[in-house]
């Protein structure tokens, strides 16, 4: 029964989780994070915790004179929910390395890729490279679907 | 196979609210809503829509400098550089 509703979930709450490389482009002014999300005004967005744990990286690696700004920024950015790693999404983690044998992504990829799949959400990514190598993901940029 | 009823009654605020507002953005009703998030165990996080977060991304833009925003980028990137060559053999 729990299954069952997971699945209908996954079809009532279509997410787009946002990977660190689309937010790298959108702070370099490259990307417009911002205008993909507004013509996709009724859609969620979340980021998911391995992502954010990349967002505030700087937050503690800053000299602390000059990360109370940047702190925060990252607190407002913070408003957009993280969705959690936890035993479910580590055991996907772990059978996609298996899986893709000698094709490694990365830790960091295996566990958004693994949280993006059982959430069964989107992923918004520049990062084919990676990312079509996983199978059944479903990844969006601006261009994309 | 035995079936067990599952209700959505009596369940917290700060459960309902988020599905309160995700079955107004689908159009369902927040009970509907309400079990999957339970299932999901997604409670304490709200959900944020497309018009949302691209609001409260433009607002938190302009708290910084573009030479900030650069720094806070090469520190993200940073971060997965150092995560990338962590790899599970």
């Amino acid at each position: 029964m729990l299954t069952a509703l997971r699945k209908r979930a996954a079809a009532w709450l279509m997410s787009t989780y946002i990977d660190a490389d689309a937010f790298v482009r959108w702070e370099r002014g490259t990307f417009d994070l911002a205008g993909f999300m507004a013509q996709r005004p009724d859609e969620p967005f979340a980021f998911p915790a391995t992502v954010w744990q990349q967002l505030v990286f700087g937050v503690f690696a800053w000299p602390a004179d000059r990360s109370a700004k940047r702190v925060r920024y990252l607190m407002l950015v913070g408003g957009l929910p993280v969705m959690p790693f936890s035993r479910v999404q580590a055991a996907r983690a772990a059978r996609l390395a298996a899986e893709l044998k000698l094709i490694q992504i990365g830790f960091a990829d295996f566990q958004i890729a693994a949280t993006t799949l059982v959430d069964e959400a989107d992923l918004l990514t520049f990062n084919r490279e990676h990312f079509s190598r996983v199978p059944g993901l479903r990844r969006r940029h601006c261009g994309m679907r | 196979m035995k079936k067990i009823p599952l209700t959505a009654r009596q369940r917290p605020t700060g459960l309902h609210q988020p599905g309160k507002k995700s079955a107004q953005v689908k159009r369902r009703s927040p009970k509907r809503q309400t079990l999957p998030r339970l299932v999901n165990q997604s409670i304490a996080e709200k959900v944020v829509t497309g018009k949302e977060a691209a609001a409260l991304l433009r607002k938190s833009y302009d708290l910084l400098t573009r030479e900030e925003h650069h720094q806070i980028a090469d520190g993200i990137e940073e971060a997965r550089r150092r995560m990338a060559d962590e790899h599970l053999h």
